[in-house]
C-alpha cells in the first residue's frame, strides 16, 4: 500500500454496494436503525448493513454534502439523527443507478446469447 | 456477583487475538464488564459463546453518542473504551452479525488504526531526535556539568517505542493486505 492510499478516501464513485443502498434508504428521511432494517429487508437479507460500516458511510455521505441530518429528531429518542437526501445526493443516486442499470444491460445482452 | 481480572496487553494489529481472548473468556463463564490497556475486569457468570469484536475511533461528544447508538440498535452492546479502542459484544438479538459487513470498511477502519499509530510513532520519533541532539551536545561537553545518562535514556526509551511503532504499523499493513 502506498503511503497515500492510507489517507485517501474510500467513498469516491463508483459507490460501494453498502453506501449505494445507504443512500437508496435515504431517499426518504431515515434514522440510521430504519437504515439498516430497509436495506435488509428490500434486499432479502442479502445486504445486512454493520453499524460500523452503516456509521462510517453516514460520516462520509454528510462530509461529501450527499446527506444531511435533519433537525428534528425522531419521536421516542433523543439520540437518533434523522437524515436525508441532498440535492447531490439525490443527483448521485439517480446517475449511479443509472450506471448500475446500463453496466447490468451488459452482463443481460451477453447472457443471452 | 464476583470480579476476576486479567492481565494483558495487545498490540493494535492483534484486534483478533484481543477478540478470541475474550470470547474464550465468555465461553468460561467470564464476562467483560471493563476493559482497559493492561487490566481487563471480567464478572462471573454462566458460560456464552458470544462475538467480540473492536472498533478504532477517535470520537467526542454528539458525534460519540451517534456511533454508540447505531451499534446499540444493531444489537452490539457497547462494553467499554480505552483511548481509540472500543469494545463491542453482541446481543442475542443482534440484526447485524459483524460490525463491518464490507471488504472497504473493514479496511477503512484498519487505515483508521494505521494513522492514529503514525501519530504516536511520529511524536515518538520527535522525542527520540530531541533526546539525540541533546546526547550529542553533553557529549560535545556544550552543556556544562550535565551527565549523559539521562539523555541516552531518552533516546534508547523513545527510540525503541517508536521502533516498535514503526514494526505494528507495519503489521497492520499486512493485515489491511489480507482484506478481502
Amino acid at each position: 500500500m502506498r503511503i497515500s492510499a492510507v489517507f485517501a478516501r474510500s467513498d469516491q464513485p463508483p459507490l460501494t454496494e453498502a453506501t449505494y443502498c445507504i443512500l437508496a434508504a435515504l431517499a426518504e428521511p431515515r434514522h440510521g436503525y430504519a437504515v439498516m432494517q430497509w436495506v435488509g429487508e428490500v434486499t432479502g437479507e442479502r445486504v445486512k448493513l454493520g453499524p460500523g460500516t452503516l456509521y462510517g458511510a453516514l460520516t462520509a455521505l454528510q462530509e461529501r454534502g450527499m446527506i444531511v441530518p435533519l433537525g428534528g429528531r425522531q419521536e421516542g429518542s433523543d439520540r437518533r439523527k434523522v437524515y436525508a437526501l441532498t440535492e447531490r445526493g439525490r443527483a448521485l443516486l439517480e446517475s449511479e443507478t443509472s450506471r448500475l442499470e446500463s453496466t447490468a444491460r451488459v452482463g443481460r445482452r451477453a447472457l443471452k446469447k | 456477583m464476583s470480579v476476576t481480572t486479567r492481565w494483558r496487553y495487545f498490540l493494535a494489529y492483534e484486534d483478533p487475538k484481543a477478540e478470541a481472548w475474550l470470547e474464550e473468556h465468555a465461553r468460561h463463564g467470564l464476562h467483560l464488564t471493563r476493559p482497559g490497556l493492561f487490566r481487563f475486569a471480567f464478572e462471573e457468570g454462566e458460560p456464552r459463546t458470544e462475538k467480540y469484536r473492536l472498533d478504532f475511533q477517535t470520537l467526542r461528544g454528539s458525534t460519540r453518542d451517534e456511533y454508540l447508538a447505531l451499534f446499540r440498535d444493531a444489537g452490539w452492546e457497547f462494553v467499554g473504551q480505552v483511548a481509540n479502542r472500543y469494545y463491542f459484544r453482541a446481543q442475542p438479538d443482534a440484526i447485524a452479525p459483524e460490525i463491518f459487513s464490507d471488504v472497504e470498511s473493514r479496511r477503512d477502519r484498519i487505515r483508521r488504526q494505521m494513522r492514529f499509530g503514525a501519530v504516536v510513532t511520529g511524536l515518538l520519533a520527535l522525542e527520540t531526535s530531541i533526546g539525540l541532539n541533546r546526547l550529542f551536545k553533553t557529549m560535545a561537553g556544550q552543556v556544562a556539568g550535565a551527565s549523559i545518562g539521562a539523555p541516552i535514556l531518552m533516546v534508547a526509551l523513545t527510540g525503541s517505542f517508536s521502533a516498535l511503532g514503526v514494526w505494528v504499523i507495519w503489521q497492520l499493513e499486512q493485515a489491511y493486505k489480507r482484506q478481502h
